[in-house]
């Protein structure tokens, strides 16, 4: 049963570094655009908010043809705040429930994401290094079990996905990170890992990597 | 109060627009769903738009406006949702008090509308929302709307929910609204969290 937990999705981003002009979620891939390919994977989710801002109308109108069950939050500083702002604030008068982030530039296995979003502890989802930009999971074994231990730029064997799972409680809601990774690596509690085959893109060369590989990654 | 929620009801509430409904009974729906439309985008002042509206239905007798307004259909789901938090929503609405009255039978809360006298011939007051929504001394309030006319509504509440049910609200009230729903559902399982 996919209880009470909230799906946010992050899309309000501008993509600066891609240097196209289109929110990264409605970039196709594979004939169709990305945030498709997200929902087709969550179908069975009851509770998704979706975090916009660059070019919102145009990511409305796109999804709203493909579901209507959406609460969208609208990020009016969008230009100027990153993932942290969005994330915290699609969170926004979510008490004590969990919820599962997922950035809108991610491509992510359509079976394997059920590890995390059923996952009964906070966690996040890595993937092997395929980006060029990544940000690195740092890794601590506890009693057999792989946990984060921290965000690094240096390289790792794991590069984080963007994919967290936590109890909205955990967050402080007033965090100015811009980051994501920056906010969770103030929040003192063991994210389990999760590996999970996933690839965002954040430059020209992620894209083209991106769409070579959509098959193997999603299905 | 802590918190109000503050419908607007052509196209919110109601699963269409009221006056082009009225007008097709008169046989002139095709002018003003055309007027009702351009006013909701924003393509005619609100005022003048309705200040027309009204002439062109004034001049039928009211019992038979009346009768059109009766069957509008409703969105069941919303109107549960009033009727039970009936003390904290209220209706702001640019239609006319004398024309909706049979809505208020079935919508259990307190209306503000556009003002007539004279068994609705004549027009006292058209509905400026802004105004309105100013005037509620409240920490939380929260306007649902989907059309031009909501944009000074907006700008004196707190909490702006842009509802796309019926159609797309125009642009400018989805860039200003702080959530974009065209789920009743999921409406009011916002409207109970925030």
């Amino acid at each position: 049963m996919p209880a009470s937990r909230t799906i946010i999705i992050n899309a309000a981003g501008i993509g600066s570094r891609l240097g196209m002009n289109i929110p990264k979620a409605l970039i196709k891939i594979y004939g169709k655009p990305l945030i498709n390919w997200t929902l087709n994977a969550l179908k069975k989710e009851k509770n998704i908010r979706i975090v916009v801002g660059y070019k919102a109308i145009d990511v409305i109108k796109h999804i709203s043809k493909i579901r209507k069950d959406i609460i969208f939050v609208n990020n009016k500083n969008f230009f100027k705040t990153g993932t942290a702002s969005s994330f915290l604030l699609g969170c926004n008068n979510l008490s004590k429930t969990d919820v599962v982030s997922i950035d809108g530039d991610l491509l992510f296995n359509k079976s394997q994401i059920n590890k995390i979003l059923n996952s009964k502890n906070s966690c996040i989802g890595v993937t092997k290094p395929n980006t060029e930009n990544a940000i690195y999971v740092k890794e601590k074994i506890i009693k057999n079990m792989s946990y984060h231990n921290g965000f690094t730029k240096l390289k790792t064997n794991y590069e984080w996905s963007g994919i967290f799972k936590i109890n909205s409680k955990k967050l402080n809601i007033n965090d100015k990170s811009f980051h994501v990774y920056e906010m969770l690596n103030k929040i003192k509690i063991n994210f389990l890992i999760h590996k999970i085959k996933s690839m965002d893109f954040d430059t020209p060369n992620d894209y083209m990597e991106l769409k070579k590989n959509f098959y193997k990654i999603y299905y | 109060m802590n918190k109000i929620y503050l419908f607007d009801l052509d196209g919110t509430i109601t699963n269409e627009e009221i006056l082009p409904k009225i007008a097709e009974k008169f046989n002139f729906k095709k002018k003003m769903t055309l007027l009702t439309r351009s006013a909701m985008a924003g393509d005619v002042p609100f005022e003048n738009s309705f200040s027309l509206r009204h002439k062109m239905l004034s001049k039928f007798e009211l019992e038979k406006i009346r009768n059109v307004v009766e069957k509008i259909s409703l969105n069941k789901f919303l109107v549960n949702y009033i009727n039970k938090n009936s003390n904290k929503c209220k209706i702001i609405t640019g239609n006319l008090d004398e024309w909706i009255v049979p809505l208020k039978k079935k919508i259990k809360c307190e209306f503000f509308t556009s003002k007539s006298i004279n068994n609705g011939k004549k027009l006292k007051y058209i509905m400026n929302k802004g105004q309105i929504v100013k005037k509620f001394k409240c920490k939380k309030k929260i306007f649902i709307g989907d059309g031009y006319n909501d944009v000074s509504a907006f700008r004196n509440c707190n909490i702006k929910i842009a509802y796309g049910k019926i159609h797309l609200p125009p642009d400018v009230l989805i860039n200003m609204s702080d959530y974009y729903i065209s789920d009743e559902k999921k409406l009011c399982q916002l409207l109970e969290q925030l």
